[in-house]
């Protein structure tokens, strides 16, 4: 089967005022329909430039330096504007993090609606109009029409995110790009907007790409799991072998810093000392090497690749490949 | 909403009154007084003191005050002591000119910061915005009285193009074209200022605007750089914007003193100066309370026009 | 750690009675009170010596205005706090001072509670200075002991705030908090702004000072993981009351109150394979604060609501574990609880 989304050995690169930064670096990865990916890493690991490369979304300073994304048997690294602008917010969309702020304050919802609608599927503004209330009502949105006439600061951050839901969602898109669309929500109110999300998406064949610092997210939503650090892939796999079988040590450190209310624990959490590198003194060897429990010499001093450990499981480690080795 | 009006309007009241004493107060200080500017250079002190007692310019300042404001509450402004006009005519003979010119100056300079502003912020760092803001420093810095001789020196003196000054040839009736011609170097001097000072505020405003995350839920739609600039970006940069035109709003009432001096305008800047070269005290007070209610209502007018532009207030 | 049981004959080192906290709603032309914004309205609970009260609730719930309004930075509208047995909502001056330096509060964005222009050896100093906490000469050793208290590296005192990363500030944030040898402290979401790995390295710290130096914890956070995992007892709130409280074990394990086993049901587990577990998922928003019906906060969005919660507001009842519902009895089955 053909994917629907390949990327491979992504670079992007920023533009700072003296000199390139590479915030990310040999990203590979395919997505098919249906499915949901998971994207999980702390901040400043290129989660969320990941998914603003494949969008097209990087700005002025970001580019992207190398690499492909094929989506759809085109290249969007190789799109123009004017024709990448056909394909987002059509057949790829994106949610982003801030509710409070994701929507324009000085227009009515139904204005915002409408835009993306009437842009993509050339509707009449009547017939958008319409469209844009079904939308409303599919992510449950109460009094969806008198909802059209507000302005976002009067509805709640659970309501504004399900607004954005709708308009990502309107004209059908094949991938849908959700950037921690839930962590400004409230506990009670994340588990809403997750049940609407894995509702919808039993509905329609959008692939998703989830990306988030939460685990218990990951686990709820995602089919299969990309771990990043510090601008890389460190760790690939099916969520459930992920989660049972972390091979990478900074998921496992990740895994055992995450205090659990499911069971009992024990007195201390187990957490990782020192903090993330910064893309301008990025370590040499490793990028883990240095906060890494099981460092070698070979760490140091070599980059490792992304093992292969299976057929669904990959590992930037070099224990992996030692054990590999070993027991062949 | 009409509560808030009501508040506004009982504040105003005290505001009012306090700036009419205070404006009393300071000229009655100022040195010389209205009957040396107007009686014969050859009066004996003995008239002058009859005339000053006549016109009841020897009475305590609080009852010359009451007496003011008395005929004021009955809608006399009294006589202007330099042409024995009522002043109420006075003022609004010069209020057309200052209005015409004041506001062809704010339309254009608007007109020129406004896109100016929006393409310097999107192109921020790049050639044009340094040229843009090279260009409002200049329109900041250079004084209007400088400026307007300049362009006097130029296009009447040199070139012969445009007239030094009024407001249209004597004696010619002043047709449309003639008028527009006094009107250009005028309204160039006042608007390039205008200008000036707009854009930078437009481009800042837009700057805050365009890191904004909605514009990049607008470009995640698809929508052209185009429309996520002048639709999205815009309404909201603007909404500052209006506070700053706002306080503009008093000097197309209040004219622009140094310009219409340079160009002979006849306006209530040039009254402003005639007035207190000739100790016109009646009428330096309308104009001084007319100022005064023109700021009271243009801020008031900016809140409404604030809250009618951004829909986060109306709620408050 | 103390045991919650065996300490129940100890007098509570802070004990807090019916503590309101409203803000006023002023409209019109003469500024008129039109209604008030209950963001505390009427909490009771106490924390013994040595304990970690754990304060959980959503946004808009008040639990960081309770803990403002506990160190002065809100007034109260009604209620007695007890600090050591003293009053300390109606105390005089110089003994507030005492108490201000008994009790310190550590924010959830220390950076932005950091004066950036003044170097950590400053920001340290200052409040032993004006406190006279130990004699002119030593403020610098004590400086030096701040820091490796909460293992950060003595050089770093000549360093501004933004030199260092957001573990790093909220350690800075703890070791001011420390500098005046205070009994409790009120940590206000202290780990919500920072990445998991660093959490998990904030919140062991807080349990390493708290055993070394007997420390008293307030623990404030919407995070049940790390609220669970630092207190000995739990409160919950929602919308400006305290619903239920109980040891942290109680709360887990056998929750009583219907917002509270929403709350951890909803709350997303790290293992895929409890994901198809049923869970109550409550529906709506949190209402307006400043526009309560009367009866139960809980009432619009409650499961088992029935008509006396409408018109009846439920009190903490109980010993061992209060709970504020009518319809805690109601029904046994109806257990959320935690998905095991």
């Amino acid at each position: 089967m053909k994917h629907l989304l390949e990327v491979v050995n992504l670079q992007t690169a920023f533009q700072s005022e003296k000199s390139e930064i590479i915030a990310v670096d040999e990203i590979s990865f395919t997505l098919n329909a249906g499915e949901t990916l998971g994207i999980v890493g702390e901040s400043g690991c290129g989660k969320s430039i990941t998914s603003l490369s494949i969008i097209g979304l990087l700005g002025k300073k970001g580019r992207v330096k190398k690499g492909n994304i094929y989506f759809d048997n085109e290249d969007l690294a190789q799109t123009s504007e004017s024709d990448f602008r056909k394909i987002r917010g059509n057949q790829i969309s994106m949610i982003f993090q801030e509710p409070m702020t994701s929507l324009n304050p000085v227009f009515t919802i139904g204005n915002q609606m409408i835009e993306g609608i009437k842009l993509h599927m050339k509707l009449s503004t009547k017939e958008a109009r319409s469209y844009a209330i079904e939308m409303l009502e599919k992510v449950r949105i109460p009094r969806a029409e008198e909802v059209m006439k507000e302005y976002p600061h009067v509805l709640s951050g659970g309501m504004r995110q399900r607004v954005v839901i709708a308009m990502a969602l309107a004209c059908k898109p094949k991938l849908l790009i959700a950037d921690e669309p839930t962590t400004a929500l409230d506990v009670t109110i994340q588990a809403q907007i997750l049940e609407l999300m894995r509702n919808l998406k039993e509905e329609s064949e959008t692939a998703i790409m989830f990306i988030t610092h939460d685990l218990g997210v990951i686990a709820e939503m995602a089919d299969k799991v990309i771990v990043m650090y510090a601008g890389q892939i460190v760790e690939e796999a099916d969520v459930f072998t992920l989660f049972k079988n972390p091979k990478h040590p900074y998921t496992q450190g990740l895994m055992a810093s995450i205090p659990h209310i499911e069971y009992e624990e024990e007195e201390r959490l187990s957490s990782i000392p020192g903090t993330v590198p910064t893309p301008q003194n990025m370590p040499k060897g490793c990028r883990f090497h240095t906060r890494c429990p099981y460092v070698t010499e070979q760490c140091k001093q070599e980059r490792p690749d992304l093992f292969q450990i299976n057929d669904t499981h990959k590992s930037r480690c070099w224990l992996v490949k030692t054990e590999k080795h070993n027991k062949e | 909403m009409a509560s808030y009006i009501m508040r506004r309007l009982l504040i105003a009241i005290p505001v009012l009154i306090g700036v009419t004493i205070f404006n009393f107060i300071i000229i009655n200080m100022a040195p010389g007084n209205p009957v040396e500017m107007f009686v014969n250079p050859d009066a004996t002190p003995a008239q002058i003191e009859l005339e000053k007692e006549r016109m009841g310019l020897n009475d305590p300042m609080v009852i010359q005050y009451f007496r003011w404001m008395n005929s004021l509450l009955h809608g006399d402004l009294g006589y202007s002591y330099s042409t024995y006009e009522p002043v109420t005519q006075v003022l609004l003979e010069r209020m057309g000119p200052t209005l015409l010119l004041m506001g062809l100056a704010l339309f254009f300079g608007l007109l020129i910061a406004i896109p100016i502003g929006i393409l310097s912020a999107t192109k921020q760092y790049s050639k044009l915005d340094y040229a843009t803001t090279g260009f409002s420093f200049l329109g900041i810095s250079i004084p209007h009285f400088f400026l307007g001789l300049g362009a006097i020196y130029i296009f009447s003196v040199q070139l012969q193009l445009l007239p030094t000054g009024g407001m249209m040839t004597l004696g010619s009736g002043g047709g449309f074209v003639d008028r527009v011609e006094h009107l250009i170097l005028p309204v160039f001097v006042l608007a390039t200022g205008i200008a000036g000072k707009k854009i930078r505020y437009v481009r800042a405003s837009m700057l805050d605007v365009l890191g904004q995350d909605y514009l990049r839920t607008a470009r995640a739609k698809g929508l052209r750089e185009f429309v996520v600039t002048n639709k999205h970006a815009l309404k909201n940069a603007l909404i500052p914007i209006i506070t700053v035109i706002g306080l503009e709003i008093p000097l197309l009432i209040g004219g622009a003193v140094i310009t219409e001096q340079v160009f002979q305008w006849p306006g209530m800047g040039l009254l402003t100066i005639q007035s207190i070269m000739s100790r016109d005290y009646p009428t330096l007070m309308a104009i001084n309370l007319l100022t005064a209610v023109i700021v009271l209502v243009a801020n008031f007018a900016t809140d409404i026009l604030y809250s009618v532009a951004d829909p986060r207030i109306k709620n408050n | 750690m103390v045991d919650a049981f065996t300490v129940e004959n100890i007098a509570p080192l802070l004990r807090v009675e019916n503590l309101k906290t409203h803000y006023s709603i002023k409209k019109g032309v003469f500024s008129r009170n039109v209604g008030s914004i209950k963001a505390v309205d009427g909490v009771d609970f106490h924390i013994n010596p040595g304990e970690t009260l754990g304060l959980v609730g959503e946004s808009g719930c008040g639990k960081s205005t309770v803990g403002k309004t506990l160190v002065g930075l809100e007034r109260a509208t009604a209620g007695n706090v007890f600090f050591d047995n003293k009053d300390i909502l109606s105390g005089s001056g110089s003994e507030m001072k005492k108490v201000r330096r008994d009790l310190q509060i550590i924010f959830q964005d220390p950076y932005s509670s950091l004066n950036p222009r003044k170097r950590v050896k400053d920001i340290l100093e200052e409040p032993i200075r004006v406190h006279r906490i130990v004699e002119p000469q030593l403020v610098s050793k004590r400086v030096d002991e701040l820091l490796e208290l909460v293992g950060l590296p003595r050089a770093f005192k000549n360093r501004y705030p933004h030199e260092f990363s957001g573990g790093q500030r909220q350690r800075i944030g703890i070791a001011r908090a420390l500098s005046l040898n205070p009994k409790l402290i009120i940590c206000d979401e202290p780990v919500s702004a920072l990445d998991v790995s660093i959490q998990a390295q904030i919140l062991n710290l807080l349990k390493d000072l708290q055993k070394e130096l007997n420390l008293t914890f307030l623990f404030i956070a919407h995070g049940l993981g790390a609220v669970k995992y630092i207190s000995d007892r739990i409160a919950v709130m929602y919308l400006g009351k305290i619903v239920e409280i109980a040891k942290t074990e109680e709360i887990f394990m056998n929750p009583q109150h219907p917002y509270t086993k929403a709350l951890l049901s909803a709350y997303p587990i790290p293992n895929p394979e409890l994901r198809s577990k049923e869970r109550i998922i409550i529906s709506g928003d949190v209402p307006n604060p400043s526009n309560l019906q009367k009866g139960c906060n809980f009432y619009s969005r409650c499961p088992l609501a029935k008509s006396i919660c409408r018109d009846e507001e439920p009190l903490l009842k109980g010993e061992k574990h209060p709970v504020a519902c009518f319809a805690v009895n109601d029904e046994k089955k109806w257990n959320a609880g935690i998905r095991l």
